[in-house]
């Protein structure tokens, strides 16, 4: 028998910031060492193209996302703007990019963690797998994150990046430098193409606002003002630690490894390093556990959205008999990540990483658009229009093709995967659509 | 929590904006009940005083419900069409009810249209006769008419309030009772059913006893 139930309203505006907080900063601690490290002394800048692109996807996000009161994110905008086929597809993109969370989630909470306590002769994989692993039970036994869990994670990371690691660099140790080189001026770019590539997916995660309107109290209003604060939070952080690091860290240092970033700047803040170099170990590993985590859970809710329409077999989303959680898409999850975890290489995932959160990113402003010229749906924020389109999703629609461009240009070598995984959703959608006569 | 995800299944449901507290309270009701509200407002400066609600806001075109609307229309399960204009609702209605949205609830406010609503489907919810019963009740009028037919018979026709003595008895007890011949007016229809039980809003008709009539009436 098929119960009546339905989500809680029981969100604040704060709690939806702090509940895609880890999804966001996660891919911005990973990228920025990356971002830096191709970029040289152009890195500034580039940074700069990487916040207006996150800035316009927020914004875009913010005012289609104000429009609609329900769970569903960006499929529902999509299925509304433009229908079923398109809206599946995108879903389907953002999929890919969750199980890849999982993997670089691990990957890098293992990476801080080994370097800081000095273990060289374990491969980087091993823990990462474990890890997964454990996340994977935990969620098999209906481990969530909780809004109060995720609220705590973000005063955690304020504290420890915002107020001691930034902070204490800019009151104590002073940028010395002026942007936009500050003291790379020599540091010629090692390749600009690559560097833009990353910073055009240095920013995702946005997204899961949307997910979460269904839990929202006043979810016109509060989706909004919470993807106002992550693009507001992922702006300061962003500009801040890429002038420390252009400031006070050497490009040689860098270039060793540049996942380790974060750590660089905290054993060379002025003072404190001692205390900064475990804190930020500790703030970085959990921030990208709970990013791993909600990878596990964002795949299985967005295969819930896909079933829930019946676009893909309803066994994707079965719960376990005992533990009553959808035990199949979690196994799912899991196996990809392992895929993305077995070469060991954080630079890998990049190359593939977050191209379907772009291409998501690039329809869900489309979809504004139309929705924006159709003018029956009203929200609580709409930006300035010209001939009756939205500037947020002409700038979006700008920015997102030309890193769109850019990824393929560079990173076409590393297409195959995500066609792979169309192809894979193509055959999903056609066989199921046929069977269900959609 | 994973459970209540995947089972659960989404209620639409669709209001016609009143302009007064009444939309706002429904929504209020309907939303915390599970039901995904989709509110239909003239313009700009009526879909504001939703902004703070978990709702759809339409606004509505000349040309019809719009394209946003119409793809959800099918999820539909109950549309409370409560404006001041009751030839906007009825409109409205007869459009929704050939979309095929089971429960339709029109305010109207003339007989002819309560009638109307009732051809195409809809369950009309009559304004003036809720207001008519609710003076009544105010002023505690406990008939309407008395009509002398011949002597010592008499017709009395009697609305029953809330705090009538004759609410919740079956006819054949009044009948039995007061010696009277009876039966019941219940939205323009007429009931002469012996076991059927007396309502609010209800009006009973009597033929009797002139001085049995007066007793009853006066009570």
């Amino acid at each position: 028998m098929i119960r009546r139930e339905w989500l809680r309203r029981e969100l604040g505006t704060l709690d939806l910031y702090s509940l895609v907080h880890t999804d966001s900063q996660s891919t911005f601690y990973l990228a920025v060492g990356f971002i830096l490290a191709f970029g040289g002394k152009e890195s500034f800048l580039i940074s700069l193209y990487a916040i207006a692109l996150m800035v316009s996807i927020a914004l875009v996000y913010g005012e289609i996302g104000s429009r609609f009161p329900e769970a569903g994110g960006s499929y529902l905008y999509v299925k509304q703007a433009i229908g079923r086929s398109v809206a599946f597809f995108s879903t389907w993109l953002l999929m890919i990019d969750q199980a890849i969370m999982i993997s670089y989630g691990t990957l890098d909470a293992s990476k801080y963690l080994l370097s800081y306590i000095g273990i060289q002769n374990i491969p980087l994989q091993a823990p990462a797998l474990i890890m997964s692993l454990c996340l994977y039970i935990l969620t098999l036994l209906g481990i969530r994150e909780s809004a109060r869990t995720a609220m705590s994670i973000a005063i955690m990371d304020f504290l420890v990046i915002g107020i001691l690691l930034i902070g204490v660099n800019l009151a104590i140790g002073r940028i010395g430098s002026s942007p936009p080189y500050f003291r790379w001026e020599g540091v010629e770019p090692l390749d600009l193409l690559v560097a833009f590539s990353i910073a055009s997916r240095g920013f995702t995660g946005v997204d899961a606002i949307g997910q979460l309107a269904g839990e929202a109290r006043e979810p016109l209003l509060q989706v909004p003002r919470a993807t106002f604060l992550v693009a507001s939070m992922g702006t300061i952080y962003s500009v801040f630690l890429v002038a420390i690091l252009m400031d006070k860290i050497s490009y040689s240092s860098l270039a060793q490894d540049p996942s380790l970033a974060m750590l660089l700047i905290a054993t060379n803040t002025p003072y404190i390093s001692i205390v900064m170099a475990p804190l930020v170990v500790v703030n970085i590993a959990v921030v990208m556990l709970m990013a791993s985590l909600a990878g596990y859970v964002a795949f299985s809710r967005l295969a819930y959205i896909l079933s829930k329409d019946s676009l893909v077999p309803r066994a994707l989303v079965a719960l376990h008999p005992r533990y009553r959680t959808p035990h199949v898409s979690l196994t799912l999850a899991f196996l990809i990540s392992i895929v993305f975890i077995l070469p060991g290489e954080l630079s890998f995932i990049l190359e593939v990483y977050a191209i379907g959160s772009l291409t998501n990113y690039l329809i869900v402003s489309i979809a504004l658009w139309i929705i924006t010229r159709r003018g029956e749906l009203y929200g609580g924020l709409a930006g300035p229009k010209i001939f009756g389109i939205p500037l947020t999703s002409l700038v979006a629609v700008a920015l997102t093709l030309s890193g769109l461009a850019i990824n393929i240009m560079v990173k076409w070598k590393y297409i195959w995967i995500l066609v792979l995984w169309s192809i894979a959703g193509s055959i999903i959608y056609l066989s199921f659509r046929k069977e269900k006569r959609i | 929590m994973w459970e209540s995800l995947v089972m659960s299944i989404t209620r639409r449901a669709l209001i016609l904006d009143s302009g007064d507290e009444a939309s706002i309270y429904i929504t209020d009701i309907l939303s915390n009940n599970g039901y995904i509200v989709h509110i239909l407002t003239n313009d700009e400066k009526d879909a504001k005083r939703y902004l703070e609600k978990p709702v759809y806001i339409h606004i509505l075109k000349e040309e019809g419900i719009g394209e946003d609307l119409e793809k959800n229309i099918n999820e539909v399960e109950v549309a409370f069409l409560i404006s001041f204009d009751e030839k906007l609702n009825l409109s409205l209605g007869k459009i929704l009810k050939s979309r095929g949205i089971p429960m339709v609830v029109v305010i109207v406010r003339s007989s002819d249209t309560e009638i109307l609503a009732q051809e195409e489907g809809m369950i009309p919810v009559n304004i003036t006769k809720n207001v008519i019963r609710e003076l009544i009740s105010i002023l505690k009028l406990r008939f309407s008419k008395f009509i002398p037919i011949d002597g010592a018979l008499g017709l009395l026709t009697l609305s029953i309030t809330s705090d009538s003595k004759l609410l919740g008895k079956p006819l054949s007890e009044i009948e039995d009772k007061y010696m009277v011949k009876a039966l019941i007016l219940r939205e323009g229809r007429y009931i002469r059913d012996p076991d059927s039980i007396v309502q609010e809003g209800d009006t009973i008709v009597m033929v009797g006893r002139s001085e049995d009539l007066r007793e009853l009436a006066s009570q």
